[in-house]
Order: structure tokens, then C-alpha cells, then sequence
């Protein structure tokens, strides 16, 4: 960078984010998290990369993501077998050769490290480490939507509240106190556990609908701060609507504080899923997620490769997340550091 | 997962009512409906019926079910209200005892335990926070932030059942008690030792109840402290040569610790409203699992009442913090028109 050069905004935080080696650790933690949880299916998967069969070459995982969406369907050979028992010419397994939802009634709850199972296996004889791969996605698929919720409803009004000002401002503050005094997670459970067939969606949905309070806090106090500011001024003076004067003016300048809370409220939401699918009212039962094979280990305390290792995963993503959030904030105001 | 409705949950539909014959179908049909009525279940849920309901035998959209009725008195909103207005929370669908005999033998429990471990947690933290502070950038610092850090985010329902695996009893050391609050002979203890028993009881639950909040309160510490240190008068109390402990303890700490005053008037709902994890986990007869029952078993009126109580908590807990801000800090006012 050259000196004469100003800096933007984002430039300096990011130059200072960087110089924060744990923030820096938990930025590539997020990246990391994320290679597991889109390739999933190539890691942990009971079907063969890549496989010879009959003078043929497959890759079976692939073939999957084309069969899904419609496009081909599986050849004869390959319909309802059990891929491990086809004789191969040449095959390469994925590193876990096992979905979360392969049953092996033969070994249930096997400890760690025998028949196969690196992480041992649950009461119905499931991969944990498979189960833990495949979960990665429902934990960041859970952070990142709801907070997408949390956050749209959040900044909406809490930029109209501060930018309106007047009566606007009153009712959203009222909505926000009214939001406060609800006890989040037992409103979650009830929601969940009256409505049983909502799934992972719904969820999602409801951690998004009851976090939004903070955000719109912290947007309504970035925009009475830049209110009366001289560019504000300026695109009201211009006769900019007010949607444009928010949308594209003000809030660039006041969504720093709002990324801090969501990495925060990420790290909240997947602790929230995990803690609802421990006390069994989280994903399906044919669904694995990291709360799940934990409240397993709730009924079978003798199991506890069944809580030590989800667990762990569900504390190295909250801290994940958390670690970033942390660096934002020392980044955005390097006083506090 | 129980059905939806409480009245066939009480009748027994669901689970064995659909097995028993047809002419039993008339009789339980019967019986929901009376059990409705006594429930006021019957009756429109809010003063205004913006939907009518859904007619099972001809579905029809939402859109042809648009109405606008006023339902006055008759619904079950202001029935509830004006109970709630004479303190009347009205009986548990399950054994039909008063919510209020149910609040009264839960309450002293959680209470208990949450007033032990916001004790210890503040009678760390302030000091951890303190030194933390003060001691910035030393190898201790460091270790201790980190520390607290990582505490922060262990997800307490896993401490909690990793404990019950390893030192509950399972395959490894047997040496606290996983669950209750008192061991089957305790009635014929000694009241010194059922002090020990129930000390004995509480030792998982309220060490894990504690490390979180311990964690959050210190890191709150160390951020105020901080803070406060780098303020001038600070500077100017060091300039004149005061002891560095005169500074830190006489100036610096009655201001950072107005956070620390504010954040235990925000634990009020959780003084008496518990942790539903915590208190499931280590089965504690709490208000936490008294709120869990009730909604796995459609006990609307407990569910209500905890709902109340917490919103009520809660408003009081920002009314005292606002209140203790504005005595301890006379820069806050809530006079109009000072800025």
C-alpha cells in the first residue's frame, strides 16, 4: 500500500484484525468448518469416490448430487445393494466409509476405535465421526440462517427507529422491550415442541425471530449517532427517498457493530440447536446433529465417546465463532484493546 | 411426542385411544369435549377472531376463512388476565392442583442454586477480573484470559453430562451423586448430615452453573476495569504519587464496577426462573424443569405462569438496574432534555 494513499475504513479494521493472531485463528477455523461441511458427502460417505465396476469407471458419490436433482438414475447394478459388497475391479472409499444414517445393528455402541468405527458408534450401531462430519452443515446451515433472519429483521428496524425517530421509534422500542422480557429458549422450546413436524426449518426460524433484539439495538444507536451528520444531511437535502438515504448512505457506515453481534449470534445459535436437540426436540429422529448424538449419551452414561466428541465439535465452533466475533469488536474499536 | 391437545392428551386419545373399538370413539369424544369446556378450551383463544377455524370435514383457504369477530369477555385471553389480575394462575391440567402450590415448592430450589453459584461467581470473578486488568500483558494475564475464554463458550450442557459420565458413577470414579437434590435415606439423617448430603448433591449442578457465569462476569470485569484504567483521573490520581493500590481500589473500582451492580439485576429471572438444561440434566425439582414438564405435557397454565413470572422479572430487573445506574453514577439522569 502506498502512504500517500488514504486508507478506507474496512481497510484499517481489516489491517487490524489481522494483527490479532487468535482472531486470525478463528478466521481459518470458519473456513475450515465450512470445506467439512460442503464436502461432507466426499468425506465421510458409504459409497465409493471412484470405483472400476464391470470395465466402467463410476464415481457413485458424485453420481448421487445428479440423481438427486433429477437428472440421471442409478444403473440397475447399483440399485438397493450395499456398495461395501459389490466386487470391484479397482475402488477408492472415501477416508470414513460410512453415512450418519448407516444402521450396523453388529456394532452398537462400540467404542472408539473398534470394528471400523473411529469414533464408535451410537444405540443403533451409527458412525459417530460420520455423524459429526454430516453434522457440521445442520450447525453452520443453523448459525448462518437464522442469523440471516435475526439480522434482516434486526437492522430493518432498528434503522427505521433510529432514522425515523418520533412515534416510529417508540413503537420498535416497545417491540424490543416486549421481545427482552420473553425467556428466549423456553419460548423456543415451547414453539418447537407444540409444533413437532416444523423440522430444522422451523428452528431456524424461530432463533432467527427471537434474535433480532440486539442488532436492532445496536443499528438503532450506529443511526442516531450518523443522523445528523453532513452526508445524511446532504441526501435528505438532495430529496433522496428514505429507503435510499438508510439503505444506501447510512447503513455502510453503521453495519460494523451489527457483524460483531451476528458472529456472536451464531455462536448462540448453534449452541441453542445443539442444547434443543439434546433435550430431544431438535432435528428429526432420522437426522443427525451434534445435539443429537449427545442426548444419546444422556440414556447410556457408560457411552461417552458419545458426549465427548460432539460436544467438543459444538465447543470448537461456539469458540469459533466467538473468537471472531471478538477480533470484529478489537478491530472495529482498537481502544478497548 | 405427545399430540397437540391437551384435552385428548387427558382423555388418553393418541396413544392407546385409537386402538380401542368404535363404540369407545362416541364416549371419548364426549369426554374432550367436556374436558374443554372445564379448561375453557372451547372458547375463542384471543378478544378478537381475525380466522375462523379450519372445518376438518371441508377444508377450505385461509383467505375464505377471513372474518372479524369480537369476542369480548368469552375468550380465553381475558379469562386468564383476570385471573392473573387476582393472582390466581388457576390449576395444572395434569393433577389439578392449584399452579400456585406447584411455583411455591419449585421456587426455593432454583433459588437456592442459583444464589450459591452467583455467589461463587462473583466472589471470583471481581478479583480475576480486577488483576486481569491491572496486570495487562503479563504471561498470567494472558493464561487466565484465555482461560476464562475458553470457559465461556463450553457449552454447559456438555460439562454437565461429561461429568455425570466420568464422575457420576458410569465406568469411571463414582464420586458425586448424578442426580436429585438428596440420597434415599436422607429422612433419617441428622441434620448435619443432611446438610453434607445435600451439599454432597449440589456440587455438579452448581459447579456448572457457576463456571459460565463466572466466565462472562470476569471478562465484564477486566473490559470495565480496563476501561475506567485508561481514564484520566486515573492517570492524574498516579501522577500524584499514590499508591498503585489506593488507585486501583479507591478510584478505579467503584466505577468499574457499575457494570458488574447492573449485570446482577439482570440475573433476577434467572435467580428464580433456573436453567431448563441444568436442572433436566441433574432431574433438580426446580422452577427450569417445572417449565420443561409443563410443555412436553401441554400443562397450560403452569407454562403460562412461568412465562409470567419471567416477563415480570425481567421488567423489574431493567427497572432496579436503571434505578441502582442512576444512584451510583450521578452523571445518568432521566430527566427529558439534558444531552
Amino acid at each position: 500500500m502506498t502512504p500517500n494513499k488514504s486508507r478506507s475504513y474496512f481497510q484499517i479494521v481489516k489491517l487490524q484484525y489481522k494483527k490479532n493472531k487468535l482472531a486470525m485463528a478463528g478466521f481459518f477455523m470458519v473456513i475450515f468448518l465450512f470445506t467439512i461441511a460442503i464436502f461432507a458427502d466426499f468425506i465421510a460417505n458409504d459409497k465409493p469416490l471412484l470405483c472400476k465396476y464391470k470395465d466402467h469407471y463410476y464415481s457413485p458419490v458424485v453420481k448421487e448430487y445428479f440423481v438427486e436433482m433429477g437428472i440421471t438414475k442409478w444403473q440397475k447394478d447399483f440399485l438397493n445393494i450395499e456398495w461395501k459388497d459389490l466386487e470391484y475391479e479397482m475402488v477408492i472409499f472415501p477416508p470414513i466409509p460410512y453415512l450418519p444414517t448407516n444402521l450396523d445393528f453388529y456394532s452398537r455402541f462400540t467404542g472408539p476405535g473398534k470394528n471400523g468405527h473411529l469414533l464408535g458408534t451410537d444405540q443403533l450401531g451409527r458412525d459417530v465421526l460420520s455423524g459429526m462430519i454430516h453434522g457440521t452443515r445442520i450447525a453452520l446451515l443453523v448459525g448462518f440462517v437464522s442469523m440471516s433472519i435475526a439480522i434482516t429483521i434486526g437492522v430493518i428496524l432498528g434503522s427505521l427507529a433510529g432514522f425515523m425517530g418520533g412515534i416510529t421509534d417508540i413503537i420498535i422500542q416497545r417491540m424490543i422491550e416486549v421481545m427482552i422480557t420473553i425467556p428466549t429458549f423456553f419460548l423456543i422450546i415451547t414453539v418447537v415442541a407444540f409444533y413437532p413436524h416444523g423440522g430444522i426449518w422451523m428452528i431456524m426460524v424461530v432463533i432467527g425471530m427471537t434474535g433480532w433484539t440486539a442488532i436492532a439495538r445496536f443499528t438503532r444507536a450506529e443511526f442516531l449517532k450518523t443522523r445528523n451528520q453532513d452526508y445524511v444531511t446532504a441526501a435528505v437535502a438532495l430529496g433522496y427517498s428514505n429507503i435510499r438515504t438508510i439503505f444506501k448512505h447510512v447503513l455502510p457506515n453503521a453495519i460494523a457493530p451489527v457483524m460483531v453481534s451476528a458472529a456472536f449470534g451464531i455462536a448462540s445459535a448453534i449452541l441453542i440447536e445443539s442444547s434443543l436437540s439434546f433435550l430431544g426436540f431438535g432435528v428429526s429422529a432420522t437426522t443427525v446433529s451434534w445435539g443429537s448424538i449427545l442426548s444419546v449419551a444422556r440414556g447410556a452414561t457408560y457411552a461417552w465417546w458419545l458426549a465427548l466428541f460432539p460436544g467438543f465439535a459444538i465447543f470448537i465452533s461456539v469458540t469459533t465463532y466467538n473468537l471472531v466475533g471478538e477480533g470484529l469488536r478489537d478491530a472495529l474499536d482498537p481502544r478497548l484493546k | 411426542m405427545a399430540p397437540g391437545d391437551p384435552a385428548e392428551l387427558k382423555a388418553g386419545v393418541g396413544q392407546s385411544g385409537e386402538m380401542s373399538a368404535n363404540s369407545g370413539k362416541d364416549l371419548n369424544e364426549q369426554i374432550i369435549k367436556l374436558i374443554r369446556k372445564q379448561w375453557n378450551l372451547d372458547k375463542p383463544i384471543f378478544y378478537f377472531t381475525f380466522f375462523e377455524d379450519q372445518d376438518p370435514e371441508n377444508p377450505s383457504s385461509s383467505f375464505s376463512r377471513l372474518t372479524f369477530r369480537w369476542n369480548g369477555t368469552k375468550s380465553q385471553y381475558h379469562i386468564w388476565t383476570s385471573n392473573i389480575l387476582k393472582l390466581d394462575f388457576g390449576n395444572s391440567f395434569r393433577d389439578n392442583q392449584p399452579v400456585i402450590d406447584k411455583l411455591k415448592e419449585r421456587v426455593p430450589v432454583t433459588l437456592m442454586l442459583s444464589t450459591i453459584s452467583i455467589f461463587f461467581a462473583y466472589l471470583i470473578a471481581i478479583p480475576l477480573g480486577i488483576y486481569s486488568a491491572v496486570k495487562s500483558n503479563t504471561i498470567f494475564e494472558r493464561i487466565s484470559t484465555f482461560i476464562v475464554f475458553m470457559l465461556y463458550s463450553l457449552p454447559s450442557f456438555w460439562i454437565g453430562i461429561m461429568l455425570i459420565i466420568f464422575l457420576g458413577g458410569g465406568d469411571f470414579f463414582d464420586i458425586f451423586p448424578y442426580a436429585g437434590l438428596h440420597s434415599n435415606t436422607y429422612n433419617s439423617m441428622t441434620s448435619f448430615e443432611q446438610f453434607k448430603d445435600l451439599l454432597w448433591h449440589l456440587a455438579l449442578p452448581v459447579f456448572v452453573m457457576t463456571y459460565g457465569s463466572f466466565a462472562y462476569l470476569s471478562r465484564q470485569m477486566r473490559t470495565g476495569m480496563l476501561e475506567i484504567i485508561r481514564q484520566d483521573y486515573i492517570r492524574t490520581a498516579m501522577a500524584k504519587g499514590l499508591s498503585n493500590n489506593t488507585v486501583i481500589f479507591k478510584h478505579a473500582l467503584r466505577n468499574s464496577l457499575i457494570p458488574i451492580i447492573t449485570i446482577l439485576a439482570g440475573l433476577l429471572p434467572y435467580l428464580i426462573g433456573g436453567s431448563v438444561i441444568i436442572e433436566t440434566i441433574f432431574s433438580i425439582p426446580g422452577m427450569g424443569s417445572l417449565g420443561f414438564e409443563a410443555i412436553t405435557g401441554r400443562d397450560y397454565p403452569i407454562v403460562m405462569a412461568v412465562f409470567t413470572i419471567s416477563a415480570v422479572l425481567t421488567l423489574t430487573g431493567i427497572l432496579i438496574s436503571d434505578i441502582v445506574y442512576s444512584m451510583v453514577d450521578p452523571r445518568i439522569t432521566f430527566d427529558k432534555g439534558v444531552k
